[in-house]
């Protein structure tokens, strides 16, 4: 710490290193203790600083301070497992889109696998507070810009195509370099001014603020490719005038506020894995293993949506704080409404392949192995149904919350704390579904070959209520805290909306869509694709009230040991009640009590 | 248990008869005949009755038919000659699970009748008109490797002619149970008791007399028609299975040199540990796999565990008219209900005595043996009761 008489400097660095090594022999109810091997290595690296000045005399800039962290933390997992095939079947290992001849999988190996994470996060944030006055309005202006960086450059999981890990791996993945998915550096600069006033008794603050942020950086096909998205947002506070109640006085403030906030996608909905969709073509398990041949068609799907858009929620709210002789109570109501939420939406797409005839080459007087080309072959289409992250959703949030506590009590030195909410969400989704027909149901011998589309909106509207009473003691004495709560959930209840589960049209295996008519509902496949909706589906569930109660001990040791024992679930109650179904649902049944100790040092 | 009942039988050429004789029989000799009976083997406590004796006489095709209640009251006395005998009767026999009654028969040729008496015996065997093919083994449970892993490419199962004709397995249908024995529902609407719930089914194909198996013969239906010895050694080799299946398309594998029955709607996945029941079922008279998909598609709805209703899937309805054999499967503890109608199958049988049992990999629930017919041909059990009908938890008969 450097001082003067203007300003104060303060600077401040750290270290960080931790290390772990798991070396875990082998799973004793899976694994294959002959082979199987699982060992684990994890670093941790971390350097933060920061400089703060503060100034000490009268003057325009308060304070600026510059703080950054950067931390790599290096895992690994090596990993064998026994693999074996729980039957013959045909290895998917192609890392490239095509057709190509395949082979059977190898009936049993020792699969080996590396999973390599080295995630790299940087952080980078200036900051700096002027003060100013202009007329009888006090100003507090924060600047500042944040810089927040993150990419893994290790190489994700690494194993042998050949010879997959097949309980990690899924059959629909190939290895993929963690180092080949882009880092993400959210670029975003604040600016926020405080500007206080006095009527008289009364105190006015009004904070107004801007934060911008974008991703940086990013492959132009994005949309929100380096776009700034700027976020304002407005609170007012009201403090008014002490008031007398008796000998005790009345403190009130009243506040309201408003607030845009945008949520970038995360790394996965933007940067999907790629997803391998491979149809067998051909599939000649001859007897002789010198003639079994196989084929494969790859398709490599990029699941991405380059059109996605950060979600962006607006919150508004009121509040109102009253104390009077150490007894507090706050009450908050809100409403936030987000209409581009992420979810995800489904998708279809019609892949063609050659369905080779294994009966076109005389199996039983072969003397070679035969070619593909050997074989004749029908061109076959199937579909493929997929989800990709969309903007597409709207979530609203409504609410009260509450907080009232009491001072603690003289003599039995308690103090009492109820706390609440009351919160209804309203989810709708308007797009437009497609769901393929049971996975393994076959048309025509051949799977995957109609899709649905239903147009019925989709939506969930649940409320909540809980209120929580907390009661604790402190006996100085003895140095024991008792802390006993009682949980309740006042009712939940849940909405959806109804729906009819008729599709509205539906779409063949060589992605022609078709009109969904009454007749369709009549044909051995076309029925299949619609879906069951309970005529209670839109009739409101209400779930009535049920409590627990918990009950915690603390005695502390000169302040240099505290030793608790702590019961959840003393004991529970619930009402029992018919559901929307006339089902009668038994919520007060015994639940087992959990008994717990915990000991803390400090040093 | 063999047991013999003897009853001598003698009607002595009486000049009652003779009376009552044209001129020319008055020089034909009679013989009495001594009849004795061997009972079908392996079966208890048997009575015979309702007995139906005919004699036919090779040369001129006369034909002496006797009826009796039962063998000890049957009076013989015959010309003689060379002679066909045939016996049709009643028979009631028992064993732990209880008493049955069924038909019983008798046939031998040559029997040549001359001089004062002649003792004949006759061996009889059990005959059921009614008798079709039946499930004779399931093997659902897989294998095991050496290194303790499961493999379940092996899976299979026999269907066995227990009947005395040849029959045609073109259009037979293995039937899948779309529900469990383990989850007892109550499914709206209710048609237990007059049709099996299927999920997946497979059917034989051909046209009508392409698949033929003789009496006593079976027909091996593989998952995969492979020698599994290649991947797993605690396996065996299925490549003269006459059938097999298609698996899920990333699981199967097509022996080019074994037929495959057709999917009818999914691909069938046959339950490791035993919690589905099967059918043998062929389609009704005229209706193709196109109309039973579209008529007797079942959509149950049932009320789930969270109170919330529900409906279960791509099921499709078997009326019990269809079916020809069921056997249900189960797991003791789990056990909840018997997805057929109990005059199908009112029992159940099972590998494995808890749920996920190691123990029930390399087992099956086999059928057992009812009788063995003087020809060599086996009579298995059949008494619509899997938990009497079946050996559980028995040796695979492929395993060598």
């Amino acid at each position: 710490m450097q001082q003067n008489e203007r300003r104060r400097l303060k600077w401040n660095a750290a270290f960080d290193f931790a290390t772990n090594i798991d070396n875990q022999r082998t799973d004793p109810d899976n694994g294959y203790a002959a082979t199987d091997k699982y060992i684990s290595t994890y670093n941790s690296y971390g350097v933060q600083g920061g400089v703060q000045s503060t100034r000490l005399k009268p003057g325009l800039v308060k304070s600026w301070d510059v703080t950054g962290s950067l931390s790599y933390q290096p895992a690994k997992i090596d990993l064998v497992q026994w693999v074996q095939t729980r039957s013959a079947y045909i290895l998917f290992n192609a890392m490239e889109a095509g057709e190509h001849d395949a082979r059977y999988v190898t009936p049993s190996y020792a699969g080996k696998m590396l999973v390599d994470g080295k995630p790299l996060y940087a952080f980078l944030k200036a900051k700096t507070t002027l003060g100013f006055r202009t007329g009888q309005l006090r100003h507090k202006l924060m600047l500042g810009v944040e810089s927040n960086y993150s990419k893994n450059f290790g190489r994700g999981q690494v194993y042998d195509v050949d010879f997959p890990v097949s309980s990690t791996t899924p059959v629909n993945q190939r290895p993929r370099t963690f180092d080949s998915i882009p880092g993400m550096w959210n670029q975003s600069f604040f600016a926020q001014d405080e500007i206080s006033v006095y009527v008289g008794p009364h105190k006015l603050t009004a904070v107004g603020g801007l934060r911008g942020m974008m991703l940086a950086g990013m492959d132009s096909r994005y949309a929100i490719a380096n776009k700034m998205y700027v976020d304002p947002r407005l609170n007012l506070r009201w403090k008014l005038p002490l008031a007398n109640m008796g000998s005790k006085q009345l403190e009130v403030t009243i506040g309201a506020g408003y607030g845009l906030h945008t949520k970038m996608p995360t790394l996965d909905q933007l940067y999907p894995a790629p997803v391998f969709r491979d149809i067998v073509q051909l599939n000649f398990f001859h007897n002789n293993p010198e003639f079994r041949r196989a084929n494969v068609v790859t398709y490599i799907m990029d699941e991405s949506n380059p059109n996605l858009k950060p979600a962006r929620n607006n919150k508004f709210e009121v509040n109102a704080d009253f104390e009077v002789d150490g007894n507090r109570l706050s009450v908050t109501v809100f409403n936030e409404d987000m209409h581009t939420g992420f979810t995800t939406n489904s998708r279809y797409m019609s892949l063609s392949y050659k369905k080779y005839d294994p009966q076109s080459v005389d199996a039983a007087n072969l003397t070679s192995p035969p070619q593909t080309s050997d074989f004749s072959y029908v061109e076959k289409h199937q579909l493929y149904n997929y989800n990709i992250a969309v903007n597409g959703s709207r979530l609203r949030k409504q609410g009260v919350e509450y907080q009232f506590s009491t001072k603690r009590f003289k003599g039995v030195n308690t103090r009492f704390t109820v706390n609440g909410a009351w919160f209804r969400s309203t989810y709708n989704s308007s797009l437009p579904t497609h769901a393929l027909i049971g996975s393994d149901y076959l048309v025509n011998g051949e799977v995957a070959q109609l899709v649905g589309i239903y147009s019925d909106p989709t939506g969930e509207t649940r409320q909540y209520m809980n209120t929580n009473l907390v009661i604790d003691s402190y006996l100085p004495k003895l140095g024991v805290t008792i802390s006993s709560s009682i949980q309740t959930v006042v009712f939940r209840t849940q909405q959806n909306t109804q729906k009819s589960g008729v599709p509205s049209a539906y779409v063949d295996a060589h992605g022609v869509t078709h009109p969904y008519t009454k007749e369709s509902e009549l044909d051995a496949d076309l029925k299949l694709l619609k879906m069951f909706y309970s005529a209670t589906e839109a009739v409101v569930d209400r779930v009535p009230m049920s409590l627990q109660a918990n009950l915690k001990m603390t005695k502390e040791f000169r302040k240099t040991a505290a030793m608790s024992l702590f019961v959840n679930r003393l004991f529970t109650y619930g009402v029992n009640y018919y559901n929307k179904n006339n089902v009668y649902i038994k919520q007060n049944t015994y639940t087992t009590p959990y008994f717990g100790a915990e000991v803390t040092f400090n040093f | 248990m063999r047991q013999l009942n003897l009853f001598a039988l003698v009607l002595l050429a009486g000049g009652l008869f003779i009376t009552g004789c044209s001129k020319d029989d008055l020089n034909v000799k009679k013989s009495e005949v001594e009849l004795s009976l061997t009972n079908p083997t392996g079966l208890k406590d048997v009575t015979v009755s309702n007995i139906v004796l005919a004699f036919k006489e090779v040369n001129s095709g006369k034909i002496d038919s006797i009826k009796a209640a039962s063998l000890s009251t049957v009076n013989v006395n015959l010309p003689e000659g060379s002679y066909e005998l045939s016996l049709d009767g009643d028979i009631r026999y028992s064993d732990d699970g209880g008493t049955y009654d069924a038909k019983v028969r008798g046939y031998q040729q040559s029997v040549v009748v001359k001089g004062n008496s002649v003792a004949v015996s006759l061996n009889l065997f059990l005959y059921n008109p009614t008798a079709q093919f039946v499930l004779k083994e399931i093997f659902f449970t897989g294998t095991v490797t050496p290194q303790g892993k499961t493999y379940n490419g092996d899976k299979y199962f026999i269907i066995y002619n227990n009947s005395e004709d040849t029959l045609y397995a073109d259009g037979l249908i293995i039937a899948e149970a779309g529900f469990l024995t383990t989850t007892k529902r109550v499914y709206t609407p209710d048609i237990m008791d007059k049709t099996f719930t299927a999920g997946s089914m497979v059917m034989v194909p051909g046209t009508g007399k392409q698949y033929p198996v003789l009496p006593g013969k079976q027909l091996v239906v593989a998952n995969n028609a492979i020698n599994h010895k290649e991947f797993n050694p605690n396996s065996l080799d299925l490549r003269t299975a006459d059938f097999e299946l298609t698996l899920l398309p990333t699981i199967n594998v097509d022996n080019p040199e074994v037929k495959d029955l057709i999917n009818l709607s999914s691909a069938m996945t046959m339950h490791n540990r035993g919690f589905k029941s099967y059918v043998l079922a062929r389609l009704g008279e005229g209706i193709t796999v196109d109309q039973f998909k579209a008529d007797y598609y079942y959509e149950p709805t049932y009320v789930n565990s969270a109170g919330n209703v529900s409906a279960t899937k791509n099921v499709y309805k078997i009326p019990n008219a269809w079916i020809m054999d069921a056997v249900n499967l189960s797991v003791a503890p789990m056990f909840e209900w018997i997805l057929t109608a109990p005059s199908l199958d009112m029992g159940w049988s099972y590998c494995g005595k808890v749920d996920s049992d190691e123990t029930r990999y390399s087992k099956v629930v086999k059928r057992k043996v009812l009788s063995t017919n003087p020809d060599g041909r086996v009579v298995l059990k059949d008494t619509n009761n899997s938990t009497n009908d079946f050996e559980p938890e028995a040796k695979p008969s492929l395993m060598p």
